[in-house]
């Protein structure tokens, strides 16, 4: 660009175009398709207003991730599915959870509709840093705080080729908690999103099993975390197991992707033997939530992990028979049957 | 009778102009519309002559400040003769913003929206915030065989989020348990229009295809139980190039352009006589 080339013009107040010759909505290649692009800066009303002068009226939900007592006041209203996951740090936890949020952005997923959450704020932090408008250069997702208490992503969904609804309750938990559970197996007890999850997921970081010196003990840690859960009575009959294996773009890409795939394999038929007896079923599943490396699309083989949460359940009791009664009301509460959507 | 309409949109979704422009267009009775206007009772009109005034003179209207906000009425009769005077709050966009951003909102709008107001939500049609993923503009980026550039982390800000997370966000507010807005009918507003019209697509499918996080919440149970779109320029065009041409209209009121069901071309009262279910002609 010579010096006489104007500066480009941005109507994005946050876009530094003009300074690193960045898009901040990701249109680099392609300014003109930006829609911000050539206007004229956004006028003064559009600056952060005086927090003072926005006068405070009633109290509104905050968005955030809701707790037990809220997410119980969810799954009474209506079918709803509670997911755990289980996994270490960086596994894609909070990946896959935005990965959900992103999907239904660009519209109907996986024969599922949008109808609403009650956490799009939350889930809107966590995308944050996939986004181009973070300035990144690779995509990551904000990691869940160990000070972070336990918390639920929200989606109320609609199936309506079978004319039913359930509701998502995504379990979000920092990851150094599952690794202290295989230490100290008896804080198991305490994971109250275990005690009622339909679903546990297990993920298991695609990119350490690829890496030698890190792939066995990926897999020590995830058996040792399922056998403390399986030990202390959380899990039930009827919930289901999904072992995932996150960041397959990662793993294809990989040297190691052969023995990387060869321990999943190996991983998920000791888990099935493990479980055998204890949950109802063990499945698989190979996903690239956020893929970096761009040989597949954004949200590969989450679809599949989708229905699979969603899918008809049998009836489940009123009351959940479990070997550990928590105190708490959330974890014992099942909820009704099922909700049917009104022709 | 008496309705309550909600004009809630974000800064520079265009619900100003839209006032303006519709005063004029019912006390000019140059143009047909559902709605007609029903002559001026004791009131306060200052603020909507303003308007007019500005939008007539084709100048750009001065965005409504933060504790600026008036309450402006009209008096309109149906098809059948029924009067009705609807009250339409002038609320800043900042207001609406504050629903999102602060999780707040502003007691002139829970007021209404306490109190039965319709939402008649805006939306600037070519200025929607989409998202857009790193890996996408990178995939991008390595097809002109350009390199990422890395650029300092910024931190989250709520104003980073897309448009239609944000317009779905607020409708569950203002039709929530808490706001408890009037969930029968919602009206959506793609205004500034006439920039997007060569897309040649209806109202609907404009929504479906820019917006579809809004289209499902509005299609959902958790929505209203009925909504339509109309596409809105309520300027005609681009006040920084099409000014003259404009200003040429020997009609006003036929700068204006609307589009959607059961919509006559000039007539920005439809969407208000659907969203009150009126009688229309």
């Amino acid at each position: 660009m010579s010096d006489t080339t104007p500066a480009p013009l941005c109507g994005n107040p946050d876009c530094r175009i003009a300074v690193d010759g960045r898009c901040v909505e990701g249109f680099t290649a392609e300014l003109s398709s930006c829609p911000f692009y050539g206007r004229a800066p956004a006028e003064a009303t559009d600056v952060e207003p005086d927090r003072e002068r926005v006068a405070r009226g009633p109290t509104l939900p905050a968005g955030e991730p809701l707790s037990a007592f809220e997410a119980g006041l969810i799954a009474a209203a209506g079918e709803t599915r509670v997911m755990a996951f289980v996994g270490a740090n960086d596994a894609g936890k909070t990946t896959l959870v935005a990965a959900f949020s992103e999907a239904f952005q660009r519209g109907r997923f996986a024969d599922h509709v949008f109808e609403g959450s009650t956490t799009l704020f939350a889930f809107e932090r966590v995308c944050h840093l996939a986004r181009a408008a973070s300035r990144r250069a690779v995509a990551k997702t904000e990691r869940t705080g160990r000070a972070s208490p336990l918390g639920f992503y929200h989606l109320a969904l609609a199936l309506p080729l079978e004319g039913r609804r359930v509701q998502l309750l995504l379990a979000d938990r920092a990851g150094e908690d599952y690794r202290g559970v295989a230490d100290l197996p008896g804080e198991a007890r305490n994971f109250l999103e275990m005690l009622r999850a339909d679903h546990v997921t297990v993920l298991v970081d695609g990119e350490r099993l690829s890496d030698p010196t890190q792939r066995h003990n990926v897999v020590g840690e995830t058996r040792l975390v399922l056998e403390a859960f399986k030990d202390a009575g959380v899990l039930r009959l009827d919930q289901q197991v999904h072992v995932v294996l996150t960041k397959l773009d990662l793993v294809q890409a990989s040297a190691g992707r052969a023995k990387a795939e060869a321990a999943y394999d190996r991983l998920v038929a000791e888990i099935q033997d493990l479980l055998a007896g204890v949950v109802g079923r063990v499945g698989a599943f190979r996903i690239a939530a956020m893929p970096t490396t761009g040989d597949l699309p954004i949200g590969h083989g989450v679809d599949a992990l989708l229905r699979a949460w969603t899918a008809r359940s049998a009836p489940r009791p009123f009351i959940v028979q479990s070997a550990v009664q928590s105190p708490r009301r959330f974890a014992r509460y099942v909820g009704p049957q099922s909700t049917t959507i009104a022709s | 009778m008496t309705a309550s309409i909600l004009i809630a949109g974000l800064p520079g979704s265009g619900k100003t102009t839209f006032l303006a422009a519709l005063w004029h267009l019912v006390t000019s009775r140059e143009s047909s519309t559902e709605l007609t206007f029903g002559g001026l009772e004791q009131g306060d009109y200052a603020h909507l002559n303003i308007l007019a005034r500005r939008w007539r003179e084709g100048s750009e209207q001065i965005r409504t400040e933060l504790g600026s906000e008036k309450l402006v009425s009209m008096r309109l009769s149906d098809a059948e003769g029924l009067e009705l005077r609807a009250d339409f709050p002038d609320v800043s966009g900042e207001a609406f913003r504050a629903l999102w951003e602060e999780r707040n909102c502003d007691p002139m709008v829970a007021d209404l929206t306490g109190q039965g107001a319709r939402i008649l939500l805006f939306v600037h049609a070519d200025t929607i915030r989409a998202p857009r993923w790193i890996t996408e503009a990178n995939a991008e980026l390595r097809s002109m065989n350009l390199q990422p550039v890395t650029g300092e982390e910024t931190a989250w800000t709520p104003r980073a989020a897309p448009t239609q997370v944000v317009l779905v966000d607020m409708l569950q507010l203002l039709l929530g348990p808490v706001l408890k807005g009037d969930s029968g009918r919602v009206g959506v507003i793609l205004s500034a229009w006439d920039l997007v019209e060569a897309e040649e697509l209806t109202p609907e499918a404009f929504l479906a295809e820019r917006l579809p996080l809004l289209k499902q919440y509005l299609d959902g149970r958790h929505g209203p139980r009925a909504w339509r779109a109309y596409g809105v320029s309520a300027t005609g065009g681009e006040l920084e190039s099409d000014r003259d041409r404009l200003l040429d209209e020997d009609l006003p009121s036929e700068r204006i352009k609307v589009t959607g069901v059961d919509c006559r071309p000039h007539d920005l009262t439809a969407p208000l006589a659907w969203l009150l279910d009126r009688k229309v002609a």
